[in-house]
């Protein structure tokens, strides 16, 4: 029985050991350059997401005219500006 | 077996230590090789504790009485439906179980975070970039799983013999936890409170990284979520076991133990909304990464209360030593969480300014402030003993009334808000808006309140919650109902269906408005308890008692007897207006193994109130009955909105039709790759 | 089989003098037993679980019933004697500690127990206005479609682009369904 127990725990502590140094895979990983330009186009999208946002909830009549029409303008403004950073990075890379 | 398991509970801990160095050192030098074996033995320390978990059950199966803690913990004729409980009822089975959660959540995390061999690295899709972190995230996991081992191996030994001998039998697991809730409760609590460690790990992973965009903060936000929902679930389920278990008519005594909980989830449900002002607007970043580690840090310290004996509870487990080594871990811990973030405080610079504080911005912000008074109070108040004896040398109690005082106050404004918060939008709300969306609900909530009064119901804090419970619905009925008007406009489908296709669409937004049904329900639920009746008497054969609007006489008298227990019930009929409607058996029960007494609620609920008889023994001089009868209305919706609330969170978990079909087909990207090429 | 149900004739036997004086005199409109509920729910059940009122901890789950029903009969006497609310609640306090308050008595050090989550809620708040008011501060005075980072719309190509994506997405949302 102890015999049987300390052969299995040799057995399992060598397929462990095994199992942790096997792998080679590679890592995720995107260069900084790669990472900015993916984080700006997330930004631009929450952006449009926003404005989506903002025309459904004008057309359930949750909001004013005047609101809806400034904080339109403020959202496009925003996006345009993550626009030109995206444009930008473009240029660099 | 016992042997096999200590085995695989000393193996799990080398491959975390392993996995920590490694990846410390691997992501500090910049070595794949090192962060990839690091990677694979956090993953493997998982099987490990299965295998150790599993020997602890088996030999709980067996009866092996060689095993301290099963000697202590169980017993043979135990039914095996409990047995599986023996696993997590004392300190050292619940320890070794809450380092598996935690191994099986980095399990998770890491099956759905790594590359396939041979995939190109910069492959990232926008879906995935979150990815870039797992490697750093595991490693941090692997460091808190290095402390839970460390108590597992070397402080609270789950496979620890008895000093001297095997006793025939065991002393029987402790009757409050003989209860079906038993086997579930506290499992969901644990999952909750270890899978906070999850978002803590993607958090300072990517603070420590620096890593750009808003990726970590949605995978923070939903791996908080599951945490989230399963600590809502076992806090409920607790106190649902605490009602039906204890005896005393309530279900939450903000004992230290129920408070332990209730922390992380307060700074959690925090983080659940100031997280959509970084994700909408980028703001607020610093606030959220400390709300993010002050709840994994609370969920710790919460463990710590229930295991150190710092402050008494019932619910706790028997005073330990072990208190020393958790003061270290949160000490270090905390350590971690400010030198990383005074490192990268830069990285966390806010985009936008707010613009308006009629906003949904400043109404989150709102929202926070009231959940972290209350958090605050209540650990101030769980804590003050200890702070009063060192202070003053005597310990002051401080219990349900003084929380209950507190409490009341900033959760019914709490219950304001969750009304008014959705309603305002973002960035600013005219007047004009204002009026739009605040008119109908509030006069609703005033006719519901005018309605109590003239029912005479005096009482101002059902009365208020009564009335805010109806403003919030009526805000939320609304909210389905004009977006549902919209889409059925285009459709020309039914606004049933399209109230389902509208949240399909956004399932974050309506999953979040039918939680906030769920906790309104809830509330309803728990000011029920302003109207609660008590009474208690004698009950010999043929007695009566009256209580609410009930007429109870005692019957009869029946005594059963098993291996487990002998038990002894009293038949109570239950008349009301004249009528019979129900018989109910109040009993108690003599547990052989443990020698202990335990009375058994007899609870008849129904949607407006709930009947709950204890049989609290027999009057020592006349040898008569004594029965405890409560009148408690409304205390079903507590378990409703709880329902109600597990349900809005798996919806709001799922992901949105809209943004799916996006992902699939981002039209946005397309557009961009095209301007690019422009320039 | 007769259950047993651990027994010390002493106390019981004062208990249920105690008690069953209480019982009898029936519950309602009694001055005497009101009182000796009102009084029981400001104290705890003085047994070491420490988890309810004096008046809830009565069903035999507590590991110290002796104690516990001693104060209980305690407690019936001294509502018997006519002593004063404050006079009972002190003599208790003399013999368990003032553990067996309920709620924290509103002076002294314990005082602090009280006013602090409302000094916190001050602070915070507080700070909360502090925030919003330098947000304000820092937020761009002029109406965002001429502020100096975006160039009116027609100068600004990123922006006429933006519009242009916006409107065709929007129009194209109202169309689809
Ligand atoms: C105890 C009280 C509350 C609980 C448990 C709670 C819980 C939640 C949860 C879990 C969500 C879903 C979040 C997500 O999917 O990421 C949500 C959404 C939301 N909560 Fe609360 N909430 C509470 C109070 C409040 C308060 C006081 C406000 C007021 C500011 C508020 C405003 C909102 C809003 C606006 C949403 C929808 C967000 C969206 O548009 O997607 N909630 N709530």
């Amino acid at each position: 029985m102890t015999l049987l127990a300390a052969f299995a725990c040799v057995f399992f502590t060598a397929l462990a050991a095994w199992f942790v140094f096997a792998g080679d895979e590679r890592l995720p990983e995107d260069s900084p350059a790669a990472a900015r330009l993916r984080a700006l186009r997330e930004r631009k999208q929450a952006i449009y997401d926003n404005l989506r946002d903002l025309h459904f909830e004008f057309l359930a009549g949750k909001l004013a005219q005047p609101d809806y029409q400034r904080s339109r303008q403020m959202l496009e403004t925003e996006a345009a500006r993550v626009v030109r950073e995206i444009q930008r990075c473009g240029e660099a890379s | 077996m016992q042997l096999f398991g200590a085995y695989a509970v000393l193996l799990a801990f080398v491959l975390a230590v392993y996995a920590f160095v490694a990846g410390v050192v691997g992501h500090l030098r910049r070595r794949r090789r090192l962060i990839v074996s690091a990677e694979r033995a956090t993953l493997a320390v998982f099987p490990a504790l299965t295998v150790a978990v599993l020997c602890l059950i088996g030999l709980i199966f067996r009866n092996d009485f060689t095993v301290a803690y099963i000697a202590e913990h169980s017993n043979r004729a135990l039914p095996f439906y409990f047995k599986i409980a023996v696993l997590w009822s004392g300190q050292e089975g619940s320890l070794l179980f809450w380092s598996w959660l935690l191994s099986g959540y980095a399990f998770v995390v890491l099956l759905g975070g790594r590359l396939r061999p041979g995939r190109a690295a910069d492959e990232l899709s926008p879906k995935h970039a979150h990815r870039a972190l797992v490697p750093l995230a595991s490693v941090i996991l692997a460091g808190v799983e290095v402390f839970f081992l460390a108590l597992n191996n070397f402080a609270a030994s789950a496979f620890a013999s008895l000093p001297v001998g095997t006793p025939a039998d065991g002393n029987g697991l402790n009757p409050l936890l003989q209860y079906s809730q038993m086997d579930i409760h506290p499992p969901l609590l644990y999952l909750g409170y270890v899978g906070f460690a999850v978002p803590f790990a993607f958090c300072l992973a990517a603070l420590l990284k620096r890593y750009p965009g808003d990726r970590w903060i949605h995978i923070t936000r939903r791996w908080t979520m599951v945490a989230w929902l399963f600590l809502t679930i076992g806090i409920v389920l607790g106190g649902l076991w605490a009602y039906k278990v204890l005896g005393w008519g309530g279900y939450w005594a903000w004992d230290p133990v129920e408070n332990a909980a209730f922390l992380p989830w307060l700074t959690g449900t925090a983080f659940l909304h100031s997280v959509m002002m970084q994700e909408k607007r980028g703001m607020l970043k610093i606030w959220n990464v400390w709300l993010v580690f002050a709840t994994f840090l609370l969920a710790i310290f919460g463990d710590f209360l229930t295991r150190s004996g710092l402050v008494s509870s019932v619910h706790a487990f028997a005073q330990s030593s072990i208190g020393g080594w958790f003061v270290i871990f949160l000490a270090i811990a905390v350590a971690v969480c400010l030198a990383a973030f005074f490192k990268n405080k830069d990285f966390l610079k806010s985009e936008n300014p707010l613009e308006s504080t009629a906003s949904r911005e400043a109404g989150f912000l709102f929202n926070n402030f009231v959940l972290l008074v209350a958090a605050f109070a209540i650990l101030w108040g769980t804590l003050f003993p200890v702070i009063s004896e060192w202070v003053e040398g005597q310990k002051i109690s401080v219990g349900r009334v003084f929380f209950d005082r507190i409490n009341v106050p900033i959760f019914l404004f709490l219950l304001f808000l969750t009304g008014v918060g959705p309603l305002l939008a973002w960035r600013r709300t005219s007047a004009a808006s204002l009026k739009r969306n605040f008119l109908g609900p509030a006069i609703l909530g005033a006719a519901v309140l005018a309605l109590c009064l003239a029912m005479g119901w005096r009482d101002p804090y059902p009365l208020v919650c009564f009335a805010l419970a109806a403003f919030v619905l009526a805000i939320v009925a609304m909210e389905f109902y004009r977006g549902a008007r919209v889409l059925s406009r285009r459709s020309r489908r039914g606004l049933a269906l399209s109230a389902v296709e509208l949240t399909m669409r956004n399932t974050r937004r309506y999953g979040g408005y039918i939680i906030h049904v769920g906790i309104v329900l809830l509330a309803v639920g728990i000011a029920g308890s302003g109207f609660n009746q008590q009474t208690e008497g004698p009950m010999p054969y043929r007695a009566k008692l009256a209580v609410g609007p009930y007429t109870l006489t005692s019957l009869a008298y029946t005594q059963d007897d098993n291996a487990n227990f002998s038990s002894e019930a009293l038949i109570v009929r239950v008349d009301q207006g004249g009528r019979e409607i129900a018989t109910m058996y109040p009993s108690r029960r003599f547990y052989k193994a443990s020698n202990q007494t335990q009375s058994m609620v007899a609870d008849r609920s129904t949607l407006l109130s709930d009947l709950y008889l204890v049989y609290a023994g027999d009057d020592p001089e006349t040898n008569q009955p004594i029965l405890h009868a409560y009148w408690n209305p409304l205390i079903a919706w507590i378990w409703i909105g709880a329902l109600v609330i597990g349900f809005g969170t798996i919806i709001a978990l799922l992901p949105s039709r809209t943004a799916a079909a996006r992902r699939e087909n981002p039209p946005a990207r397309v557009a961009e790759t095209a301007e690019v090429a422009q320039v | 089989m007769q259950v047993r149900f651990a027994s010390r004739p002493l106390r019981r036997i004062s208990l249920a003098l105690a008690l069953l004086g209480l019982f009898t005199a029936g519950l309602r409109g009694d001055p005497v037993a009101e009182r000796y509920h009102r009084l029981a729910a400001k104290l705890r059940c003085v047994c070491p679980c420490h988890q309810s009122m004096l008046s809830e901890c009565s069903n035999m789950q507590c590991s110290a019933r002796a104690q516990l029903d001693a104060a209980m009969v305690k407690l019936s006497q001294k509502v018997r004697s006519g002593d004063s609310d404050e006079l009972i609640l002190q003599a208790f306090v003399q013999e368990f500690g003032p553990e067996v308050l309920a709620a924290p008595p509103t002076h002294g050090f314990s005082l602090v127990v009280w006013i602090m989550p409302w000094v916190a809620a001050g602070l915070g708040l507080w700070a909360l206005l502090a925030v919003l008011h330098y947000w304000r501060a820092q937020r761009p005075s002029a109406e965002p479609a001429t502020a100096p980072a975006a160039p009116a719309g027609d100068g600004d190509p990123a922006l006429a682009r933006v519009q242009a994506e916006i409107a065709r997405e929007l129009g194209d949302w109202e169309r689809r369904e």
